[in-house]
């Protein structure tokens, strides 16, 4: 039984990458096509950029993450991004401290999150829809606190430097931010019965029931999570441009769902994890800037994009069922059927 | 002539026969009682006369000419309706829409005026008043199913199956689709109803079938029989005495339920399991037997009663005060709800206990070993304890159910179907488990619909007739005739 007990010890950081395959194959070989065609990828100067690129949307992917494993999507995070954006330039520009302006940033994202929880666990509302609203609500908030203009305060200080455009120990501040926060995620998933939850809700939602999962609380503390990591997004972004601006959001709900189901999580719930969100954010910053080292137009860039979603989804997919074969088990399932005694 | 004619029906999935060589007739005009234990193939035998099983010998007439009925479509065609208990409504459409779907008047264009016409005349012709204005979701159960048989008539239905159509129905309701049934007999169509009721099935049917085991074991004129004779048709055999074995020591009383109700669904029910002993709750569908698992674990809501473990009053509570409270349930549908079926096995197991005891973090390593010692102590097959518990067979998935209130630590357990859609090997050695369960003392509630099942592993039996509490027998004498008897309600006709 020896491969049994291999199985069993390997590490679970090998364990992941095994869960992840169909992405992180994708994403090397995306590398060395690079390193064939497009050698110019490789300049230093060029990696940090795609390093830098890709860590707003890795973190708001890495919040997204909780919500989708329980089965549920958060699409107020552009707002969100946005709002918090806004508030610490706000904050500032009246003479508070940068830490605390940042700190109250969080807060609302925070706060952001917990509206979510409540409308999706306890108004039981589909999550699609009550993130849907918050989303163009909390728009209209940005608006309205800012009259619709954008918001410049200085971002000249060490802390902004870091969030935003500087570097520490040669890499970008953000793609630190962004590596300390997956790990975080990581862990979190791995080591708390919290973690665990999450999948339970997503994955047996009746099962969690029956055995008495908080389902309410783990729903709060997802969207909770979710709101924090946009918010941290917001801070990250109005850091490197020195604006609060309340229409920063853009797109960042859409390609941070891409980013987390590139990265194998199921949009049903249950399935996948926060280290294919990382693969999933990287692939898709390598993804465009690839194209712009080869000079494709922007429109053609959105059409591209579209077929490798699809494409990775699709590979995904295979990898997933067969991880989890016996779940949609066809045969068990008449063989059920066909027991007259469950008539 | 006989309308219907089946001569020599056999059917066998993966080697099991769930119909062997089973012949009847029905004329037309004529009321055929279609009984027989849960599993005796009566829902085999359905399915291939609606098309959704082809069968593996045998021949089906309708008025004398041998007919194909590869699919449901057939089926309609060869003038055969099938009325099931999920009913094929479309809920949000409204009476008159769902009665003329797919035959609808007008050309191309619906004339809407017409078929509300239409659909009125024919349910007055059927003596059925339901408003065909009114969306389906609105009605009745009973309604419904009238509607679901005016359907069928409406596609000019000579033949007309009802599976089981009153288990779901009360008192009065009963009555009116009985009517309706009567009237479609005096109309000239063929009904086979099946039902567990066997007093229904004594005022209504001409003619009776028993299955047994997928075989036929009795048929002839409702009048030549009686209750008693068609229950030890459908039993048949008697239960081995030395396949029972309980546990002969028990303890003091640890859980007890005391005249617990629920709206509609359960009548002041009371009973008291002690340690070391099997409580076997047994009934036929619709008799109440899971609701009242999920009553007193606190899952659904009760109307009246307590529930004590230990002395300990749990009543209403939610299902995480049951469990800290001592009580565990491995329920009815393992795949969405005994296990988390995306999750490792290793995942799995400690799940109960993590919540009974609010853990809040985890141990990947204690994890592996509390697997690997669960693998072996209850033999899971599993060769990779880190793959998704989908993976593994439904014995090997009930042991895991298992393994989790092993590990969070009960003093009752309830297990309802425990081996249900489980293979026979798998069967004893659940069996076996329960045994030694309870030789540690733990209280355990066994809900089957299998009779055998119930003899082999009850110290006492609890029979459930339609929400009531109707006989507690003995385990080590009862039969399944005396089961059988009180649970289709005929100890209190």
């Amino acid at each position: 039984m020896t491969e049994i007990k291999l199985a069993g010890q390997s590490p679970w950081i090998v364990k992941s990458v095994r869960n992840n395959w169909v992405t992180i194959v994708i994403f090397v070989a995306l590398l060395v096509a690079l390193a064939i065609f497009v050698p110019t990828f490789y300049q230093p100067a060029n990696l940090l950029n795609v390093a830098r690129q890709s860590s707003i949307v890795g973190v708001v992917a890495i919040g997204m993450t909780f919500v989708i494993l329980t089965g549920g999507i958060d699409l107020s995070v552009g707002s969100t991004l946005a709002l918090s954006g806004v508030t610490m330039a706000m904050l500032i520009n009246q003479g508070m401290v940068a830490g605390v302006a940042i700190l109250i940033a969080l807060l609302v994202g925070v706060g952001v999150g917990i509206i979510n929880g409540f409308i999706v666990a306890d108004l039981k509302i589909q999550p699609f829809i009550a993130t849907l609203a918050t989303m163009v609500a909390i728009t209209g908030v940005a608006l309205r606190v800012t009259s619709g203009g954008p918001q410049p305060f200085d971002n000249a200080g060490e802390i902004f430097n870091f969030l935003g455009s500087g570097n520490v120990l040669g890499l970008p501040g953000p793609f630190l931010v962004f590596l300390i926060v997956s790990v975080i995620a990581i862990l979190a998933l791995r080591y708390l019965a919290f973690g665990r939850y999450l999948y339970a809700i997503g994955g047996s939602p009746e099962a969690a029931r029956l055995t008495g999962v908080p389902t309410r609380r783990t729903l709060f503390i997802a969207y909770a999570i979710s709101g924090l990591a946009a918010a941290l997004a917001g801070v990250m972004t109005a850091s490197r441009l020195g604006v609060g601006a309340p229409t920063a959001g853009g797109l960042a709900n859409l390609d941070a769902i891409t980013a987390v189901v590139i990265g194998g999580t199921s949009l049903m719930g249950g399935i996948g994890g926060a280290v294919g969100t990382v693969f999933g954010a990287l692939l898709l910053a390598v993804l465009s800037n690839l194209m712009n080292l080869l000079g494709i137009s922007p429109f053609d860039q959105q059409t591209v994009k579209g077929a490798v979603i699809v494409l990775a989804v699709l590979l995904a997919m295979q990898a997933t069922r067969k991880r989890t074969s016996g779940r949609r088990d066809k045969r068990n399932r008449s063989e059920k059927n066909s027991d007259p005694s469950s008539k | 002539m006989p309308r219907l004619e089946v001569r020599g029906l056999s059917k066998s999935f993966l080697g099991a026969n769930a119909l062997q060589d089973v012949s009847f007739k029905i004329m037309p005009g004529e009321v055929l009682a279609l009984i027989g234990e849960n599993g005796a193939g009566k829902s085999t035998l359905i399915r291939i006369l609606s098309g959704a099983h082809r069968p593996d010998a045998g021949e089906v007439l309708i008025d004398g000419d041998k007919v194909d009925i590869s699919g449901p479509r057939d089926a309609e065609n060869l003038g055969i309706a099938t009325v099931y208990q999920e009913l094929s409504l479309f809920p949000e459409l409204s009476v008159a829409e769902n009665l003329v779907f797919g035959a609808f008047p007008g050309r191309g264009i619906i004339d809407w005026r017409a078929a509300k016409r239409e659909a009125g005349e024919f349910l007055t012709s059927l003596d059925v008043e339901i408003d065909v204005t009114k969306r389906v979701r609105d009605l009745s159960i009973a309604e419904k199913q009238m509607l679901e048989i005016a359907k069928a008539l409406y596609r000019r239905a000579q033949i007309v199956i009802l599976d089981e159509p009153t288990a779901v129905l009360g008192g009065e309701d009963v009555d009116h689709l009985l009517a309706l049934v009567q009237g479609l007999a005096k109309h000239g169509v063929s009904v086979i109803f099946v039902s567990h009721r066997l007093n229904e099935v004594f005022g209504l049917a001409d003619n009776y079938v028993v299955l047994k085991d997928g075989r036929l074991t009795g048929t002839g004129p409702i009048s030549q029989t009686n209750h008693d004779d068609l229950v030890s048709k459908m039993v048949g055999r008697e239960f081995a005495r030395s396949e029972r074995a309980v546990n002969k020591t028990v303890g003091d009383v640890v859980l007890e339920v005391e005249n617990l109700s629920v709206d509609g669904v359960l009548n002041s029910i009371s009973l008291t399991v002690r340690a070391g002993e099997v409580l076997g709750i047994a009934g036929l569908r619709g008799a109440g037997r899971t609701e009242l698992a999920r009553a007193i674990y606190g899952v659904d809501p009760i109307t009246a009663g307590v529930v004590r473990i230990k002395g300990l009053a749990v009543a209403n509570g939610s299902p995480l005060k049951t469990i800290r409270a001592g009580l565990g349930l491995v329920p009815e549908e393992r795949k969405t709800q005994g296990i988390f079926i995306a999750m490792s096995t290793a995942a799995n197991i400690p799940m109960v206990k993590m919540l009974k005891r609010g853990l809040h973090t985890i141990h990947p390593a204690e994890e592996r070993k509390l697997a690997e010692t669960y693998k072996t102590k209850l033999s899971i097959k599993v060769t990779n304890l880190a793959a998704a518990v989908a993976s593994l067979s439904g014995g090997n998935q009930q042991k895991v159910v298992l393994a989790k209130w092993l590990d969070a630590g009960v003093d009752v357990l309830i297990l309802d179907e425990p081996t249900r859609g489980i293979d026979i090997g798998a069967k004893q050695e659940i069996y076996q488990l329960i045994r030694e369960l309870c030789n540690q003392g733990l209280a355990i509630i066994v809900i089957s619909s299998e009779l055998p099942e119930v003899l082999a592993l009850s110290n006492r039996i609890l029979v459930l007739h339609h929400g009531d509490a109707v006989a507690e027998l003995d385990g080590q004498t009862a039969t399944e005739e005396q089961i059988m008897l009180h649970a289709v309600g005929g100890s209190r006709k």
